[in-house]
C-alpha cells in the first residue's frame, strides 16, 4: 500500500449527528487534501501512485472535493428544504 | 455547474492548495480538470440557464432543490460528413461519475397509461381508483451544488428510469428462449432517461418525450410532497415551503 500513514486528522474532525467525520474528509489544509488524494487514489480508483493514469487522478480528485462538498456547513447534502426558502419573484423571470 | 471539479474547488476555496499539492507531486492541475467530461444535459441556453440558476440560489444561501432527468446520452454531437450533418451520441457517462450519491431506497413508483374504476366508499361516496397500465421506477441521483465561499450546498437531484420491481425482467420468457422479450419491458421503461431530446418526428418520438416530461413532473412532485409531509403534518402550508420554477421557455403552437 502507497498511502501516506493515517493518523487521524484530530484538528479537522467534527461530528455531524451522531457520527464523528475524520478531518481527513473535510481538511482543507494542503496536509489534509495530500492524504485523501492519496487515499482516494488507492480506496477509490484502485491503483497506486506509480500506476495511476490521468483518469485515477482525476476519480481520485472528484472524490477529495465531493467529500468536502458533501460535509459543507458540518451536515450531510439531503435533498430536504430545511428552513423556509427565501425566494421571491425577483428570481422568477416572468412570474 | 458545468464541469464541477474545477467549479466547486473554487466555491470550496480550495483551488490553489490543491494545484500546490498535485505540483509537488508531479501532477498538472490543469490535465486532471481536463479529463472531465461537461455534462451535456441541456441544449445551450436553458441548461445554461437552468445550471446558473442553481448556482445563484446556492451562492446567495437560498435552500433549493434543483430536479432533472438523468439522461444516459445527452445533448448529441454533430459533425459535417460528406457534406451532411451527421449526429453521435454523447457518452457522458461511459467513464463513471464521481460526483452523484444514487439513493436507491429513495425512489419513487411513476404510473402510465391505465384506465379509471368507479366505487363506492363504506360511507357511499362515489369515488374513482386510477388502475395505471404499467409502472416505471424513478430512482433519483444526487450531486452537490456548493455556493461560492459561503456554507450552503443544495443538491440537483435527477431522475433515472428503471423497470419497476415487479415489470422488470420477464425470466419465463428468458428461460423459454425468448431472450428479446424478457426484456422488452425493463427496455421500454428504461428508455425513458435514455436519451436528451430524442427525435420527434415520429408518433413514437412525440409519445416518448410526452412520457420524459410525465416521468419528470411525477417524481419531483411526489418527491417534493414526501419531503414536506416528513416534517410537516399535512399539506395545507406546503405553499409557505416550496415555490416551483419550471425552466422551460420552449414556444409551442397548439
Amino acid at each position: 500500500m502507497q498511502t501516506q500513514p493515517s493518523t487521524p486528522s484530530a484538528n479537522n474532525a467534527f461530528v455531524i449527528g451522531s457520527t464523528q467525520v475524520s478531518g481527513d474528509r473535510t481538511g482543507m489544509d494542503k496536509e489534509s487534501l495530500s492524504r485523501a488524494f492519496f487515499e482516494h487514489l488507492f480506496y477509490s480508483a484502485g491503483t497506486d501512485q506509480k500506476s495511476a493514469t490521468l483518469r485515477d487522478h482525476y476519480i481520485a480528485l472528484s472524490n477529495v472535493v465531493r467529500d468536502r462538498s458533501n460535509s459543507v456547513g458540518r451536515r450531510p447534502m439531503r435533498p430536504m428544504l430545511q428552513s423556509k426558502p427565501k425566494l421571491s419573484a425577483t428570481y422568477l423571470p416572468n412570474f | 455547474m458545468g464541469r464541477y471539479l474545477g467549479n466547486n474547488m473554487i466555491s470550496l476555496g480550495i483551488y490553489e492548495t490543491v494545484a500546490e499539492m498535485l505540483a509537488e507531486n508531479n501532477i498538472a492541475l490543469e490535465d486532471v480538470l481536463e479529463e472531465e467530461v461537461d455534462p451535456g444535459l441541456g441544449n445551450g441556453g436553458l441548461g445554461r440557464l437552468a445550471a446558473c440558476f442553481l448556482d445563484s440560489l446556492a451562492c446567495l444561501e437560498v435552500p433549493a432543490i434543483g430536479y432533472g432527468i438523468r439522461y444516459e446520452f445527452g445533448i448529441f454531437h454533430q459533425y459535417i460528413r460528406n457534406g451532411w450533418q451527421v449526429e453521435v451520441p454523447d457518452k457522458w457517462l461511459r467513464n463513471g461519475n464521481p460526483w452523484e450519491i444514487c439513493r436507491q431506497n429513495e425512489s419513487l413508483e411513476i404510473p402510465f397509461g391505465g384506465h379509471t374504476e368507479m366505487y363506492h366508499s363504506d360511507k357511499g361516496h362515489p369515488c374513482t381508483v386510477w388502475v395505471p397500465a404499467r409502472r416505471v421506477k424513478a430512482v433519483p441521483y444526487d450531486t452537490p451544488v456548493p455556493g461560492y465561499n459561503n456554507n450552503t450546498v443544495n443538491p440537483l437531484r435527477l431522475w433515472s428510469a428503471m423497470a419497476s420491481e415487479d415489470e422488470g425482467f420477464d425470466f419465463d420468457r428468458f428461460n423459454a428462449g425468448d431472450y428479446d422479450g424478457a426484456v422488452e419491458s425493463q427496455i421500454s421503461s428504461e428508455n425513458i432517461s435514455k436519451v436528451l431530446y430524442p427525435n420527434d418526428n415520429t408518433p413514437q418520438g412525440r409519445q416518448l418525450r410526452l412520457e420524459q416530461q410525465f416521468f419528470f413532473v411525477s417524481a419531483s412532485l411526489q418527491d417534493m410532497i414526501r419531503s414536506h409531509l416528513s416534517k410537516q403534518p399535512s399539506l395545507d402550508n406546503f405553499f409557505d415551503f416550496y415555490t416551483v420554477q419550471l425552466n422551460d421557455t420552449h414556444p409551442r403552437s397548439p
